[in-house]
């Protein structure tokens, strides 16, 4: 079921006042369409700057639109103030109101809807305990860790059990290592208390784990809709493939048995499809799905080395520039006839490899994406 | 060791200030308690407590004019704060053509003699018939504090920013629940910088309300300074004292009264 529905959203304004060439600060959001669950776990990534704080912010009813129109229910909240909409938002800071304790923080917004005084406290404690901050209610904000006054923003929020729940990039003011609590913490309250959740990050991780669709935006525009791992295995554009950590990214024609970049070339199966015509684009390469094989003299390698010229066997030679050795991973750097290659793999080797050794690099021509790229007109 | 020999200067400066910030008062009080105290004489002839006697008596009108000066005291903090909030808000916060102007216009009495301002101002009021009147006082003691409260507030304002309120709209907070709630908070600082100009100020007016109230409304600097200004300087002097106490506990009543809400609340 449909919770909340953006329709035609159109947003312009000069970013900078001051400057003279106003062309290159005006910025637009548009948004033709965009429709969220009831009780989904919805994210908006991208860069900064691409508008996604601005979108939140529309839906909040913070940020005044041009055109379009927010739903939520069916019910047409444009025009309602932000105070008004029962939907509540978590800040980049916690935002805490330093002169109440946070007891009197949570129970704010229950305060304002009129709920009465045992009824409010019996919450604060009942939230508190979920977010993991028993005993804390009569703390200022001041006495607290910067995790801990996240999460009193977080159980601030939800106590005033909103229609819709927005995120604006709540994890980026603290240390890695607390980022990955707050996710897990925030997956468990999202399936206590089932809140439709809108989420902003640029963080890739935070939109592996915790989403449940995503929008990719960029320069005010959603550019894909779609889960995690459907943008991650079939990315719209190069700039989506970037976006999602694919570093083997090239350009060139794909003809019916191989692709021909700048550079480099890569044998492929029959495209029949193609019917002789060639495309232009890009191929993306993951780099987990290439695998180093080192070139020694002996009789195996050189029994595969001869292969490479075969039809169905799928490999390359390169030279290795960079090793990384991570958690039993290895991270790879591979020169090929100029083009730089990642590879991330298991760490098979008994030997340290070394720099400048020359490699045998075998891909699996399936996993390989195609991008058309489409001629704008 | 350098340590040791800067803090030997500061204390030094500690010091000096000191002593010359108190010193008039030691002055003062020896005066007021003085009875004939001569050039060259180090000390007076004899002490008395004629001076402070004749202050306290009933005759004088010493508790009349205090609390008049009080009274005017806080009724022009009250307004300026009235009307210091949302200029404060405006000049602070947001950007709107000919703000520079409006800013000037507001902080102009500081920089412009109040005693200019004042000549047009009793012409004005005779008109309306405020001269010689409480309220009348009243108006004008605005003019030369108002600048200084809303210097206050607008820093404060500017300190504040939006997303303070905008979190309070987002947790269902109204406009008047948002400003005493949220921002309010946040601007006593300012609020408490802005009135104890306010009251210090509007305390020491003496020509404005000679002026404005014409010999009818008399605070406390209306009866002081003709003792001052040649009388009997043994009651001058005792008349300083009382104003610079009474200032003073104005000053913490209102601090502790602004505070008391939020007395043992922590603002970062």
């Amino acid at each position: 079921m449909t919770k909340l529905c953006l329709e035609g959203i159109e947003k312009s304004y000069i970013k900078n006042n001051s400057s003279k060439n106003k062309s290159e600060d005006d910025f637009r959001i548009q948004i033709d369409e965009l429709l969220i669950n009831e009780g989904e776990f919805f994210g908006i990534v991208g860069p900064s700057g691409c508008g996604k704080t601005t979108l939140l912010k529309i839906v909040a009813g913070l940020q005044e639109i041009n055109k379009g129109e927010v739903i939520i229910d069916g019910n047409n909240i444009t025009k309602i103030s932000a105070e008004n909409r029962n939907i509540s938002m978590v800040f980049q800071q916690p935002l805490l109101f330093p002169h109440m304790t946070v007891e009197e923080n949570v129970t704010f917004g229950l305060k304002m809807k009129k709920i009465d005084k045992t009824e409010r406290k019996k919450r604060a404690k009942q939230i508190l305990e979920s977010v993991g901050l028993n005993g804390y209610l009569y703390r200022y904000p001041s006495e607290l860790s910067g995790g801990q006054k996240q999460r009193v923003a977080i159980a601030r929020a939800i106590a005033y059990k909103p229609e819709v729940l927005l995120m604006d990039e709540p994890f980026s003011s603290l240390d890695p290592a607390l980022r990955e609590d707050m996710r897990n913490l925030i997956l468990k309250l999202h399936s206590k208390y089932k809140m439709t959740t809108i989420f902003v990050t640029h963080d890739r991780e935070d939109a592996f784990t915790l989403f449940d669709r995503m929008a990719i935006m960029r320069g005010g525009e959603i550019l894909q809709i779609g889960s995690p791992k459907e943008i991650y295995e079939n990315p719209l554009t190069k700039y989506i493939a970037g976006f999602m950590g694919y570093k083997n990214i090239f350009q060139g024609h794909i003809n019916v048995n191989e692709f021909v970049g700048k550079n480099v070339k890569f044998k492929l199966p029959n495209q029949n499809y193609l019917k002789n015509k060639s495309i232009y684009g890009y191929i993306v390469i993951p780099s987990e799905s290439l695998e180093v094989n080192l070139v020694e003299k002996n009789n195996q390698n050189i029994k595969k080395m001869h292969q490479i010229e075969s039809k169905d066997y799928y490999a390359f030679l390169g030279i290795l520039e960079e090793v990384n050795y991570n958690q039993g991973l290895l991270y790879l750097k591979i020169k090929y006839n100029s083009e730089e290659i990642f590879i991330t793999q298991k760490n098979k080797f008994s030997e340290d490899l070394k720099i400048g050794q020359n490699i045998l690099v075998e891909y699996m021509p399936e996993k390989i994406h195609f991008i058309e790229k489409k001629v704008r007109g | 060791m350098k340590d040791k020999t800067t803090n030997g200067v500061i204390l030094i400066g500690i010091i000096f200030i000191a002593l010359i910030s108190i010193l008039p008062f030691v002055f003062l009080s020896i005066l007021s308690f003085s009875q004939g105290w001569a050039w060259p004489k180090i000390l007076p002839n004899s002490l008395s407590l004629g001076a402070w006697k004749y202050v306290f008596a009933p005759t004088s009108g010493t508790i009349n004019a205090i609390f008049t000066s009080l009274k005017v005291a806080i009724v022009v903090t009250i307004i300026n704060l009235v009307l210091a909030i949302p200029a404060g808000d405006a000049l602070g916060r947001y950007k709107f053509k000919g703000k520079k102007i409006i800013e000037a216009i507001l902080l102009m009495p500081i920089i412009i003699p109040p005693i200019i301002i004042m000549m047009g101002m009793h012409k004005t009021f005779i008109v309306f018939n405020l001269t010689e009147s409480t309220l009348g006082v009243i108006l004008c003691h605005i003019v030369p504090t108002l600048p200084y409260m809303i210097r206050a507030v607008t820093i404060s304002y500017n300190q504040l920013g939006f997303k303070w309120e905008e979190q309070g709209k987002m947790l269902g907070a109204g406009k008047i629940d948002r400003f005493f709630n949220i921002v309010f908070p946040f601007l006593i600082p300012g609020i408490v910088a802005g009135s104890s100009l306010s009251i210090v100020i509007s305390l020491s007016q003496y020509i404005i309300t000679v002026l404005m109230g014409g010999g009818q409304v008399v605070t406390l600097p209306m009866i002081m300074f003709p003792f001052i200004n040649g009388g009997n300087q043994g009651i001058g002097a005792a008349y300083s004292i009382l104003f610079a106490l009474i200032a003073v506990i104005a000053l913490i009543a209102m601090d502790l009264l602004l505070k008391r809400y939020y007395n043992d609340r922590k603002i970062n």
